[in-house]
């Protein structure tokens, strides 16, 4: 009895979570904070050959090879410049360490799951499948990305696809 | 009791799982026909340490069968039995289900499968009807035992619907008198309609008659798990006579109803003859075990008691139940632990709760000097070890600016830090070593079984078992080793008719060979059958549609095998026709930074070469700079490096380049058109080339500069990344950069995809034809 009112309370309006927020040219996107593991600067990489634009390389995280993806390029938003403020944010996806350079992280906003309306088809820039919604917080809008999955998609390129690439 | 064991288990697991390949690999090793006794002493050894360790952690099951096992097995070593071909392969599949059921212990489960039974019921035959022939004394006429063999022997082959008399005599069986026999009976009725068959007024005597297609041996299978064999007598009827009085049946009434014979009076019974001439038996029975009974259908009652009274002290009781041969269960009740009437049927015989409480008797064993530590532990260390030689070489980066004179201590200090951490690298890298034979030693088993089902003869050669390598690698290496092993007695060693027609001799010879080559470990499976087949292969290539050159080399049709789909499509056998093809062979060894090489000759073999580094955690390389970019080349590939001069490269049908080094032509890949990192064309002479050794010959590498030699610590892309064509890893430089390593291999299929490759190619073949 008491299981399912906590579970009704769950789906209910109660529960809110927390995403970091980050800019990248004018708009504001939104990533669940447990995928976050940190915040660093952004370092010389080394670049891999015959890869995607938007993946800057690999760098050295404390004897961890992470790849860096620029977001910007992803999701062509002009080409990135790299200056002091330019932040990585290191995501771990399920096991995986992954980073991503970002204009700036702005906030850890709480929202609530009434606040993300389900965003409206953009065409074939960013998948709405990768979207989880729209959430207005003051008069900013904030894209909320569902990171894990977009990290995981084959478009991406981070995880071996079956036969991806090689012939 | 289960939450006070069960922090020991793993440590049962492993131990037994020791226990059964030492076995395993004995039993290979055991020559059936002069059978050493120290190995049989050994392999009983393992056996009685897995029953031991099984009873203690309450695993029934494996108890039993080892039970099974090891009174065969103690036959055996006495030298009441001849080893015959039909043990060893019981053993053998006894080993298989111990494992299984060792296995299924693990992940919390029971391993149910009738081939138990079956294996036991094997094992049980082999002890007791080859117990005949074997026996120490020449029964009497009336022998007992054989009496009950003999009613036995036309059942136990065909066990068609028959009429079994089974009795009891509560004493000799060494039941107590309140003993419950529902299990048992109702384990019987299972077996076909029974019923009571009593004949005069008997309290200690109890009689079934039984109808059921079954042999002897399975109701006395039964009956063991109860009471001992020795007061039981189970005779078959002819069926039209199954409520006659069988004539024959009166030999056997003055045993079942006399109760006053109980008691081994052996003196006096003519029907146990048998026993007086066995020295020290009746002693033990009447000095230690007066409950005892009589041992019948189990000759070798000097040992059996003698077994009872050693193992007793040994073991300090803990496992009475188990102990000696089927049926050795104390009668009274005072013994260690009582014989009681477990479920009868399959998974019955459980231990009482008295045996199972006792302090585990295991027989540590003498100058035991090594230390269980998880592979995770380790390879944390080693990855510690590694970080600490890259910040080594940080610091020696950055004092290198320093002037020496006035920081003599500084630099005396990192030298000597060098020379530490390089040594602490090596021991601990050793730790990962182990010799190969951990992986050689499963293929004994595989010819063996591999040739049997296919009929041929074929002897496995180990050499240079002590070769050591990576832990990591000796476990990839096993799936690989396995396929080509399997694919040369199949493929390779001819049948034994056709060998003798050839001229060979009829049992065909396998080897295996490791060895260090520089810093390589080298492996060899060679074996001396009819080698491949050139045209055959050709014509495959031609109808898979595979693109040769007009004249192709040897070795390339040979690489042929290793295409995808092209190796057993057209002989699938259940041998080599499952598992994996050639080509995951050779990616498996490739994605250990290894090459496959295959030698062959027609009639008289084929070789095959596995090239492997002897680490996967440590690269001996040379950085190369590639514009802004550094690169590792693994040392291995390497062969020369050569200062290019215009004249030496050569363009071939306008794109095509190729380098002219002595009188070769070798495809020249230019590592910055491959990996685009864009920067300035430069002329050729301002680079360097470096020449590789790639698996389709030597090629020539175009790098911008040759930096340093370094011992690097390799890490995967893939932990967070993918895998990236034509590099097989990064490492982490002096300076805390990533770098790349090279893979040449793929940098040269990389090439030939990237628009150059045709031209190259051929003239490459021209070149070395």
């Amino acid at each position: 009895m008491t299981e399912t009112a906590k579970d009704r309370a769950i789906i209910g309006s109660d529960e809110s979570r927390e995403y970091l927020t980050f800019t990248l040219g004018d708009e504001e996107y939104g990533i669940d904070i447990l995928n976050v593991q940190e915040i660093r600067g952004y370092d010389a990489v080394t670049k891999i050959a015959n890869s995607p634009d938007f993946i800057k390389g690999v760098i050295n995280m404390r004897g961890v090879i992470v790849p860096i993806i620029d977001m910007r390029l992803k999701f062509h938003l002009g080409v990135a410049e790299y200056n002091q403020f330019t932040v990585v944010i290191i995501l771990n996806i399920s096991g995986r360490v992954v980073g991503m350079v970002v204009d700036g992280v702005s906030d850890v906003i709480a929202l609530r799951a009434e606040q993300i309306r389900p965003a409206p088809e953009f065409g074939a820039i960013l998948d709405t499948a990768y979207i989880d919604g729209l959430a207005t917080l003051d008069d900013r809008m904030v894209i909320v990305v569902d990171i894990e999955k977009l990290m995981s998609s084959g478009e991406m390129g981070l995880v071996d696809q079956v036969q991806s690439g090689s012939a | 009791m289960t939450i006070d064991m069960s922090q020991f288990y793993q440590v049962f697991f492993e131990e037994a799982a020791e226990h059964l390949a030492e076995m395993e690999s004995l039993l290979l090793e055991l020559d059936v026909e002069a059978a050493d006794k120290e190995m049989l002493n050994a392999i009983f050894r393992a056996a009685h340490s897995i029953k031991g360790g099984a009873g203690t952690f309450g695993f029934t099951d494996m108890a039993q069968m080892t039970h099974v096992l090891e009174s065969l097995l103690d036959r055996l070593r006495r030298q009441e039995l001849q080893l015959t071909t039909a043990m060893v392969d019981a053993f053998l599949d006894a080993g298989d289900i111990l494992k299984a059921q060792l296995a299924a212990h693990q992940e919390g489960g029971v391993f149910e499968n009738p081939r138990i039974a079956e294996v036991c019921n094997r094992l049980e035959r082999l002890s007791m009807l080859e117990a005949e022939p074997g026996a120490p004394v020449s029964p009497p006429p009336s022998d007992v035992p054989r009496q009950v063999e003999s009613a036995a022997a036309p059942g136990g082959d065909a066990p068609d619907c028959r009429v079994w008399r089974i009795r009891i005599h509560r004493e000799q069986a060494g039941l107590k008198p309140d003993t419950s026999l529902e299990g048992l009976v109702s384990a019987l009725a299972e077996l076909g309609p029974l019923e009571p068959f009593t004949e005069e007024e008997d309290g200690d005597c109890l009689g079934w008659q039984l109808t059921a297609p079954v042999a002897h041996a399975d109701i006395m299978d039964l009956l063991d798990f109860v009471c001992d064999a020795a007061g039981v007598r189970v005779e078959s009827m002819p069926a039209s006579a199954a409520t006659d009085e069988d004539p024959g049946y009166g030999f056997f009434e003055p045993m079942g109803e006399t109760p006053g014979d109980g008691v081994p009076d052996t003196d006096t019974d003519p029907g146990y003859g048998l026993f007086e001439d066995a020295p020290g038996a009746v002693q033990a029975l009447d000095q230690e075990h007066p409950g005892y009974g009589l041992f019948g259908g189990s000759p070798g009652m000097g040992q059996v008691a003698e077994q009872v009274a050693r193992e007793q002290d040994e073991t300090d009781q803990g496992f009475g139940f188990f102990d000696g041969a089927p049926g050795v269960v104390p009668a009274d009740s005072s013994g260690p632990s009582a014989a009681n009437a477990g479920p009868p049927a399959g998974g019955g015989g459980t231990p009482t709760p008295e045996g199972g409480r006792q302090p585990p008797a295991r027989r540590t064993p003498a100058g035991d000097t090594s230390i269980r530590v998880s592979v995770e532990k380790v390879d944390q260390l080693i990855n510690l070890v590694g970080e600490l030689v890259i910040t080594h070489a940080m610091l020696a980066e950055s004092i290198s600016a320093l002037d020496p004179v006035g920081h003599q201590s500084v630099f005396n200090g990192l030298a000597n830090l060098e020379r530490n951490s390089r040594d602490l690298q090596q021991s601990v890298m050793s730790i990962r070593m182990m010799p190969i034979s951990f992986v050689f030693n499963r293929f004994p088993r595989v010819v063996r079984d591999t040739a049997a089902s296919l009929h041929k003869k074929v002897n496995l050669k180990l050499v240079g078992e002590d070769t050591e390598l990576d832990k990591g690698l000796i476990e990839r290496l096993a799936d690989p080793l396995n396929h080509l092993v399997r694919n040369s007695i199949d493929h390779g060693i001819e049948s034994p008719d056709q060998r003798r027609t050839a001229g060979k001799s009829e049992t065909g010879e396998i080897m295996l060979r490791a060895s260090h080559q520089g810093g390589n470990i080298v492996v060899e499976v060679s074996d001396d059958g009819a080698g491949l087949n050139r045209d055959k292969l050709l014509a495959k290539a031609a109808e898979k549609g595979i693109a040769l050159p007009d004249n192709p080399s040897s070795k390339e049709v040979w690489q042929l095998i290793f295409a995808p789909g092209f190796s057993t499509a057209e002989k699938v056998t259940d041998i080599s026709g499952r598992g994996v093809g050639m080509d995951v062979v050779r990616r498996n060894i490739e994605q250990m930074n290894g090459r496959v090489e295959i030698d062959s000759e027609p009639g008289k073999g084929t070789r095959i070469i596995i090239r492997l580094p002897l680490t996967l955690a440590i690269l001996d390389g040379m950085s190369v700079r590639m514009a802004d970019e550094i690169f590792i080349l693994p040392l291995t590939a390497i062969r020369e490096s050569v200062q290019p001069r215009r004249t030496q490269v050569k363009t071939v049908s306008g794109k095509g380049r190729v380098f002219q080094v002595g009188g070769d032509y070798l495809p020249l890949v230019e590592l910055g058109r491959l990996f685009s990192s864009g920067g300035r064309r430069f002329p050729v002479e301002e680079g360097i080339v470096v020449i590789v050794d790639t698996n389709e010959g030597r090629a020539a590498l175009l790098v911008d500069e040759l930096m340093a030699q370094h011992q690097v610590v390799i890490k995967s892309l893939e932990t967070n990344y993918r895998k990236v064509e034509g590099v097989s890893g990064a490492t982490i430089m002096g300076d805390g950069r990533v770098a790349l390593i090279l893979d040449v291999d793929e940098l040269m299929r990389l090439n030939r995809r990237l628009g150059s490759s045709m031209a190259t190619f051929e003239v490459r073949e021209q070149a070395h034809d």
